[in-house]
C-alpha cells in the first residue's frame, strides 16, 4: 500500500495538471550513484578518468600485480575475446590504474567510473555486467589516514554527517595493507536485519594502500611516491540505497525500473 | 574454511576461548570475514572466509588459532611431534625419485609394516565429521585429521601394492590413464604430473589418490606420503581433470615445504598409536628435498610504518604485536628486522609487515585526514561532461535512460568464453538493444502511464578496428499506424534539439525498425572530438537524486479499461479522481490518467464536462481474470453514479 500511495502521488500531480505536454525523461538509478559519487569527489580536486571496456590482461592484470595461473585471477571470472591477443572484458575498473599512471606523472587524485565484467552465473545480486567507481590518490606522503578521511568525506556527503564506518582487513593483489570498508547499516541502524545479514555493518568499498610493485610497473617510483586506491560496485550500492531486489533489472532496458528514478 | 570451535578450543587454547559470538567479532574486524556460525550438538561450526593471500597458512585449524592467539593476545598451545628417527633396516623398502624437482619441490615417503586399518577411535571420528567429513578409517581419518589440524595434505598407499617399492613423481605418459579412489578413470597426458610406483600411475600428483595402491580393510603395510607440489602445475591438473580436493585446494594456493616433514611426523605418531600393534615397525624418512627453503626476512623503519598508516605507532606496541606473531627479531632504533616463518608466504615486503601491524594495532586507530594540497589541477574529462549534458538535454525533452546488455546474438567480435551460448558476441551497433527496449517497453505503455516509447543509452560498441562509445535514441508510437507514427520525424527532432543545444551538427543515422519503432546510432566518441574542451563540470552532474524506494515489478500481467465520466463543468476534477482511485481497490496501480477531456453546452446552457481516464489494474499474485477486473469496473462506475454523474 504504502508502494501504491507512492506511486499516486508522484503522478497525480504531473496528470492533474496537463494532458499532452511533454512528461520529463527519466535517469537511470545507475547514473544516480555514479554522479552522486562524483560530485563530492571532484570538488574535492579529483579528476575523472576512463578507460576501454575491451582491455589487455596487461592492465587488468599484469600491471596490478595480479600474476598469470595466481589463483589471484580466479576471484574474477573473466571473458575473453577471441582473435584478439590476450585482451579481455575488463574485470575492474582499476584496470585505468596502469594507463593513467604511464602518461600522468604524480601527484594526481583520479576517479574512474565505468563498466566491468565477470563471467560469473548469473541471479539476483550477481549479473555479468556491471559498473564500478574506482578513486586512485598517488603523491609524497599520502597515507591510510587520507583514506580514511576522504572516503568518510565523501559517503557523509552521500548518506548524511552521521555516516559510521569500519575498516576491516581485505585482500586485493594491487593495494597492501588492504581494507574492506563497511557502513553502518541505513535500513537497520546497526540492529541488525536482513539487509545486513543481522551484522549491523555493510560492506560497500574495497580499499588499500597502493602496492609498490603496481607504482613500479607503472614507471612511478615506489620509494619516493604512495598512495591509496579505493573502488565499489555501483549497482551494489544503488540496490541498498532504493531497495531494486534483482541487479539484472539494471540492464534490461526496462523503464518499470527507469521510470521510478 | 569451516572450522569447529570445540576442535579450537581444545588443541589450541586449553578449552578456553571466547564465546563464539565475541571470537567471530574478534575474527571479523582482525582477520577473515566469518561467513556463517552454524550450532552443532555442543560445537559450532565457523565458516571462515580466509582472505587469498593467507591461504597459504590459515586454511587449516591451526592457521585460524595463531590468529585468534594474535587477536585476543591468548597464548597458543600447539602439540609437537618429535620425529620418529625409524628402523635403519627397512630403509631399502621405498625408494622416492622427482624427475623434475621444479614441479615437486619435496618428497617424503616413510614406510609402516604391521599397522591395523579399523574404525577411528571417537575422539578422531568426532574431529571429522565435526567438519562434515564422513569417517572412514582410523588411517584415513588421520590424514584428514592432519590437513584440517596443520593444513598439510597427506596421503597413504597401500606398500604391497607398490609395484617395485619404487615411487617416481614424474609426468603421465600419453596413453596412459588412472583410477582415483572415487573409481573415475581419468585419461593422462605429459601436461599432468602423477606418483607412480615402478609401472603405473598410483595418485595425481596433490590432488587424489588411485586405485591401483588404495588402502584396505586388509591393508598391514603403507606408505605415507607428506609432500609439497607446485601450485600452478596442481592448478593446471585441476583444471584439466576437473578434480578439485581439499588436498588441491591447499597445493593450488602454495604451502611451505618445510611443512611436510612435520606432517609426517604427526602421521606417523598417530598412526603408531591408533593403528598401531605390537609389531608394528617404523621405516626412516625418504625425503627428497634438493633445495631447502630459505627463510625471508623483512626489516621495516618504524618512520615508514608511520608514513603508511599515518599515525604514529608506539615502537613498543610494533614490537609487542611482532612478538604475539610470534615472529623472531631484532630491532635497533629505528628499524626492527623480522624473520618471516616459513608457512607466511605471504609477507615479503616492508608492507606486508606493515599490514600485521596495522590490522592488530586496529585500524580504528587510524585518524581521519584529507589529504594536504597538491600541484595537481584536474582537467574537465570531455567524455565525461558531455555524456551528462546529453543526458540532461534528452531528459528534459522527454527522453529516459536505459542501460542493455553489451553481450548479444550477433557482432563482430566473439568471446572466447562466453556466459550463454545464445548471446556469446559483443555488440556492434546500439541499434539492437534500444529496440528490444522499445518493444519490451511498448507492452507497458499503460502501465508506464504514456503514450510513445521514449529512450536513449550511452553504450560501448565494440568492432575488431576500434571500441567507442555510441548514443543510441529509440522512439516507439505503437498506438499508431507505423506509416502515420511519425517515429522517424520524432527521431529528427531530436537530433535537432541536440543540435542546437552543443551548438554543433550532430549526425546520425536513423533506422527505421522492422519490428517497430525507430532508432538512431551517434557516434558519441567521434563527436566529442569536436565539442569543445569545457571548464568545470558546472551542473551537468546533477540528477535530481530521487529519495525513493523501488516499487518491485510485478511478473503478471496488466489489465487496462477505460472509463468517461460526464460531469457539471464547476465540479471539481480532483473529487473525480479521488473516488475512481478509491473505487478502484488495491489492484489499481497507478493513479487514473486522463487521457480525453471535452466540454459540451447543453441547450439550458449548463455544460458538462467529459473526462475520460484510463484505469491500469495489476496483481503482484497473479494473473487477473477479465470478470474480476469487470467487477472492480462495475464497482467504480457504481461510485460515479452515486454522485450524480453520469458513465458514457
Amino acid at each position: 500500500m504504502q508502494v501504491l500511495s507512492f506511486i499516486i502521488s508522484i503522478f497525480s500531480g504531473i496528470i492533474a495538471s496537463t494532458i499532452m505536454e511533454t512528461q520529463k525523461g527519466h535517469t537511470h538509478p545507475v547514473t544516480h550513484i555514479i554522479n552522486d559519487i562524483a560530485r563530492p569527489l571532484i570538488e574535492m580536486g579529483f579528476e575523472v578518468a576512463a578507460g576501454p571496456e575491451m582491455e589487455t590482461e596487461q592492465y587488468n592484470f599484469d600491471i596490478l600485480n595480479v600474476p598469470r595461473d595466481h589463483p589471484s585471477r580466479d576471484m574474477q571470472d573473466t571473458f575473453w575475446v577471441k582473435g584478439l591477443k590476450e585482451t579481455v572484458l575488463r574485470t575492474q575498473t582499476s584496470a585505468v590504474q596502469g594507463r593513467y599512471m604511464e602518461t600522468k606523472k604524480p601527484p594526481f587524485k583520479i576517479i574512474v567510473p565505468g563498466r566491468v565484467f565477470r563471467n560469473e552465473a548469473t541471479d539476483a545480486t550477481h549479473d555479468f555486467q556491471f559498473h564500478q567507481v574506482e578513486g586512485l590518490v598517488v603523491g609524497e606522503d599520502v597515507t591510510m589516514a587520507h583514506l580514511k578521511g576522504t572516503l568518510n568525506h565523501y559517503l557523509r556527503k552521500l548518506y548524511g554527517d552521521d555516516v559510521q564506518t569500519q575498516f576491516r582487513p581485505g585482500f586485493f593483489p594491487f593495494v597492501e595493507p588492504g581494507v574492506e570498508i563497511d557502513m553502518v547499516c541505513f535500513k537497520c541502524g546497526g540492529d541488525g536485519c536482513p539487509t545486513c545479514k543481522q551484522s549491523g555493518w555493510i560492506e560497500i568499498l574495497g580499499a588499500g594502500m597502493v602496492h609498490p610493485n603496481v607504482l613500479n610497473a607503472a614507471g612511478i617510483d615506489a620509494t619516493r611516491y604512495q598512495g591509496f586506491a579505493f573502488g565499489t560496485g555501483v549497482e551494489r550500492l544503488a540496490m541498498l540505497k532504493y531497495g531494486i531486489t534483482d541487479i539484472r533489472l539494471m540492464s534490461s532496458g526496462d523503464l518499470r525500473l527507469v521510470n521510478q528514478f | 574454511m569451516d572450522v569447529s570451535y570445540k576442535w579450537l578450543a581444545e588443541e589450541y587454547f586449553n578449552g578456553t576461548l571466547p564465546d563464539p559470538r565475541e571470537l567471530v567479532t574478534r575474527i571479523t574486524k582482525g582477520a577473515f570475514e566469518i561467513e556463517q556460525v552454524t550450532p552443532q550438538g555442543d560445537d559450532y561450526l565457523i565458516d571462515v572466509d580466509v582472505l587469498p593471500n593467507r591461504a597459504h597458512d590459515c586454511l587449516c585449524h591451526r592457521g585460524i588459532a595463531r590468529e585468534i592467539g594474535v587477536l585476543t593476545n591468548t597464548p597458543v598451545t600447539e602439540k609437537v611431534y618429535e620425529p620418529v628417527p625409524g628402523d635403519e633396516t627397512l630403509r631399502e623398502k621405498l625408494s622416492v625419485t622427482i624427475e623434475n624437482e621444479a614441479l615437486c619441490p619435496r618428497y617424503i615417503g616413510r614406510y609402516m609394516a604391521n599397522v591395523t586399518v579399523g574404525p577411528s577411535p571417537d575422539w578422531l571420528r568426532e574431529r571429522v565429521e565435526s567438519l562434515g567429513q564422513r569417517s572412514i578409517n582410523n588411517i584415513v581419518d588421520i590424514t584428514n585429521y592432519v590437513l584440517f589440524g596443520m593444513g598439510q595434505p597427506l596421503h597413504v598407499f597401500d606398500a604391497d601394492k607398490i609395484e617395485d617399492g619404487e615411487i617416481r613423481i614424474r609426468s603421465a605418459r600419453a596413453g596412459e590413464t588412472i583410477t582415483t579412489l572415487d573409481n573415475r578413470e581419468i585419461e593422462l597426458d605429459e601436461t599432468v604430473l602423477v606418483i607412480a610406483d615402478g609401472k603405473d600411475p598410483i595418485a595425481l600428483a596433490g590432488i587424489k589418490g588411485g586405485k591401483k595402491a588404495e588402502v584396505d580393510e586388509h591393508t598391514t603395510n603403507i606408505v605415507i606420503e607428506s609432500a609439497n607440489f607446485n601450485s600452478v602445475l596442481v592448478r593446471k591438473i585441476v583444471q584439466k581433470t576437473q578434480i578439485k580436493t581439499d588436498a588441491s585446494k591447499r597445493y593450488e594456493n602454495g604451502i611451505t615445504s618445510e611443512m611436510a616433514a612435520h606432517g609426517i611426523e604427526m602421521a606417523t605418531a598417530l598412526i603408531q598409536a591408533l593403528a598401531g600393534t605390537d609389531d608394528t615397525v617404523v621405516a626412516p624418512c625418504t625425503d627428497v628435498y634438493p633445495h631447502s627453503e630459505t627463510q625471508a626476512t623483512i626489516t621495516v623503519s618504524y618512520a615508514k610504518i608511520n608514513q603508511v598508516i599515518g599515525i604514529e605507532v608506539p615502537c613498543d606496541e610494533v614490537i609487542r604485536i611482532i612478538e604475539a606473531f610470534g615472529f623472531p627479531y631484532d630491532a635497533t632504533d629505528t628499524d626492527v628486522t623480522i624473520t618471516v616463518p616459513h608457512e607466511r608466504l605471504d609477507m615479503r615486503i616492508a608492507e606486508d609487515l606493515i599490514e600485521e601491524i596495522a590490522r592488530i594495532y586496529g585500524y580504528d586507530k587510524v585518524p581521519e585526514e584529507l589529504p594536504s594540497a597538491m600541484d595537481f589541477a584536474p582537467t574537465v574529462l570531455k567524455e565525461f561532461y558531455y555524456r551528462n549534458k546529453i543526458r540532461q538535454v534528452l531528459n528534459d525533452y522527454g527522453y529516459s535512460e536505459v542501460q542493455t546488455y553489451v553481450l548479444r546474438a550477433t557482432g563482430a567480435l566473439v568471446l572466447e568464453n562466453p556466459l550463454a551460448k545464445d548471446r556469446p558476441y559483443l555488440r556492434d551497433n546500439i541499434h539492437d538493444g534500444i529496440t528490444d527496449s522499445l518493444i519490451l517497453n511498448a507492452r507497458n505503455l499503460d502501465l508506464l502511464g504514456a503514450d510513445t516509447v521514449n529512450i536513449f543509452e550511452f553504450g560501448a560498441i565494440f568492432t575488431p578496428e576500434r571500441e567507442y562509445t555510441a548514443l543510441g535514441i529509440g522512439y516507439h508510437n505503437p498506438k499508431r499506424k507505423k506509416s502515420k507514427a511519425g517515429e522517424q520525424a520524432a527521431l529528427e527532432a531530436v537530433l535537432k534539439k541536440l543540435s542546437e543545444d552543443l551548438g554543433i551538427e550532430v549526425p546520425g543515422d536513423i533506422v527505421d525498425r522492422h519490428e517497430g519503432g525507430a532508432t538512431v546510432q551517434i557516434d558519441f566518441t567521434a563527436l566529442i572530438e569536436v565539442l569543445p574542451q569545457p571548464d568545470t563540470y558546472d551542473t551537468v552532474l546533477e540528477t535530481g537524486a530521487p529519495e525513493c524506494t523501488f516499487a518491485p515489478i510485478s511478473p503478471y500481467p496488466h489489465m487496462s479499461r477505460d472509463i468517461a465520466v460526464f460531469v457539471p463543468s464547476e465540479a471539481d476534477q480532483t473529487a473525480l479522481e479521488h473516488i475512481l482511485t478509491k473505487a478502484g481497490g488495491d489492484l489499481l496501480v497507478r493513479a487514473p490518467r486522463l487521457f480525453d477531456v471535452f466540454t459540451k453546452e447543453n441547450e439550458d446552457g449548463t455544460s458538462q464536462v467529459s473526462y475520460a481516464y484510463k484505469l491500469v489494474f495489476q496483481s503482484d499474485e497473479r494473473t487477473l481474470t477479465d470478470e474480476e477486473v469487470n467487477e472492480i469496473m462495475e464497482t467504480v462506475n457504481a461510485a460515479v453514479i452515486a454522485q450524480g454523474w453520469t458513465v458514457r
